[in-house]
This record gives structure tokens, sequence and C-alpha cells, in this order.
């Protein structure tokens, strides 16, 4: 069966470029697989449309681009789209993935006790190293993608029909590759640079609600 | 004993720093929504104490003492040894 899946991808600075930007790939393996898309870009990851879109289409997995905190995640300039003791009972039901900072710390056990089937995100602040030299050019920048695209596994494992949990040992593996080969003596010092964040991110990626959840 | 406390955070702070001297120039570090910082920038934030400098402090030290207890291996291995 089709699935419907809600992205939202602030774009007011160079980190949520970063990641609205990598978010694209996955909304191509989406596209391919025949799913539907509810793209929230730019202007539109505001709390309005995003509670509308909910609302209207029912989308049965929502991933969240943007900053955020251990209470809620944000839209475009930072304005708050889903907030603990606000608003979080509109993702019941829903697998959320908040590729947001510390989310996972209470946002995501809140909404899970409010129904959501599950919700991966980050114990933590997310960081992520990037090369300056490719700042406008995001999807060609070998060192994002080695965290990025570990990032996107979570969400093209879950369209692929895997479970919560599945999804979350494909990106952590996917991580730990890539802290792998940074530790290499061939490696490059910016990937060098890197593993010490790889691993941070690694270790505060994490999933309340049921592990069995798929969208 | 709060002097052993600070000699200890300072001297981490010190390896910090030096570990990002050797940090390429093209390098930016996103730390969530405080925003993007190149090696200087985060040199002059840990020296200064303030909470962006801290947390890199805080990764950095803990992928140290990662690398000391093996800590990861398992996960690396368990990586290279899966089909995903």
């Amino acid at each position: 069966m089709n699935k419907s899946i809600l992205l939202t991808r602030p774009t007011h600075d160079r980190t949520v470029i970063y990641i609205s930007r990598w978010a694209e790939k996955v909304i191509n393996f989406a596209k391919e697989k025949g799913d539907k898309i509810l793209d929230l870009f730019g202007e539109k990851a505001n709390k309005q449309q995003f509670e509308s879109m909910l609302k209207k289409q029912c989308p049965s997995y929502c991933y969240l681009n943007g900053h955020g905190d251990s209470k809620c995640i944000t839209g475009q300039y930072n304005i708050p789209l889903v907030t603990i003791n606000n608003n979080h009972d509109i993702l019941t039901s829903k697998v959320v993935y908040g590729l947001s900072c510390s989310a996972a710390k209470e946002l995501g056990p809140a909404c899970v006790k409010s129904g959501t089937k599950a919700f991966i995100g980050y114990n933590d602040d997310y960081i992520f190293t990037f090369d300056d030299n490719s700042r406008t050019r995001p999807l060609d920048d070998k060192l994002a993608k080695l965290f990025l695209e570990p990032s996107n596994l979570i969400s093209t494992s879950l369209i692929k029909g895997h479970t919560v949990s599945e999804s979350i040992i494909a990106s952590k593996n996917a991580l730990a590759r890539n802290i792998s080969k940074a530790l290499t003596s061939e490696a490059k010092a910016e990937e060098r640079a890197a593993a010490p964040f790889l691993i941070w991110d690694l270790e505060n990626l994490t999933f309340y609600g049921e592990p069995g959840a798929k969208i | 004993m709060s002097d052993t406390i600070s000699d200890t955070k300072q001297e981490e702070q010190n390896i910090v720093i030096e570990r990002l001297k050797t940090l390429p120039e093209n390098v930016q570090i996103s730390v969530g929504s405080e925003g993007d910082f190149k090696r200087d920038e985060l040199i002059q934030r840990i020296e200064r104490q303030d909470p962006v400098g801290m947390k890199v402090v805080k990764a950095q030290i803990s992928f140290l003492q990662n690398l000391k207890h093996g800590k990861f291996y398992e996960q690396i291995y368990s990586a290279d040894t899966s089909d995903s």
C-alpha cells in the first residue's frame, strides 16, 4: 500500500539548508516507490500548514527537519511546529523522525504517551561537520555525507517497509562504518575530524514507542 | 578536591583545543541551533567556556574515552558483518 509522508524542511540558516537539501534524497526515493509526499519546504514549514496537513492528509510518517530543543521542534525562522503541552498530541498514530536537537529527550516520550507509534530522534544536539567549499552545493559535500546519509537511512528503511528498530540499526551501522573509515590511516584530515561527532550522533540516536512499528 | 576537578577540566579543554588546531580551515562544525563554527571560533568558545565550547569538549573527550576503552569497536564490528 502506498504511504503518505510529511516532511518539514526549513531553509532560514545553513544548518537547516543542509539537512533540508539532503532530505530531497528521501523525497526522490519515496516518489520512486509511489508514495505520496507532503513537503513543507521553506516558508511552508509553519505551524498552520503543518497542523492543517496532518489533519487533512493523515500521513503515516512525519520526517521533521529543523532546530529545536528537548520540548519542541521548530520550522522556518525557528518558530515551533510541535511543542509539549501545546500540540504534541497532533502526532498521534504516526511514526516520527525528528532530525532536530534533543527532541528525543522530552518531546519523544510525551508524544508516545499521547499515542504516537514511535518517535525517533536525538537525546542531545545533532552535530555534523561540512566542507565550507561545498556550502553552495550541499548534496556534493562528502563530509556532510558521512552524517546525513546514515540519517537518511532511517527514512529510506522505513519506506522500504522495515520496522523502526531495524531502521535505527541500519542507520547506526552506517554511522559505525563511517567512523571506521574515518579512523583509518588513509582518511583525510577532515574525515578524521568528523569521527568524534559521528560517535556523538550514534550514541544520541534513539527511539521511543513500538520497536516493531512500520509506516 | 575542587581544585583537582577544575584542573582536570582545564586539562580536558587544553587537549580539545590542541586537537581542534589540527582541523583543516575548510571544516565547519554545525552544533544544532547554536550555529556553525570554524576551528578558531570553536577554540575561542572553549576558552570562554560557553555552552557551545563545552559541548564540543564533551563530544571530543567522550570520543577519546571511547577510543581508550574500545567501546564502539563492537558496534563497528557488528556494522561490518551486517548486510544492511
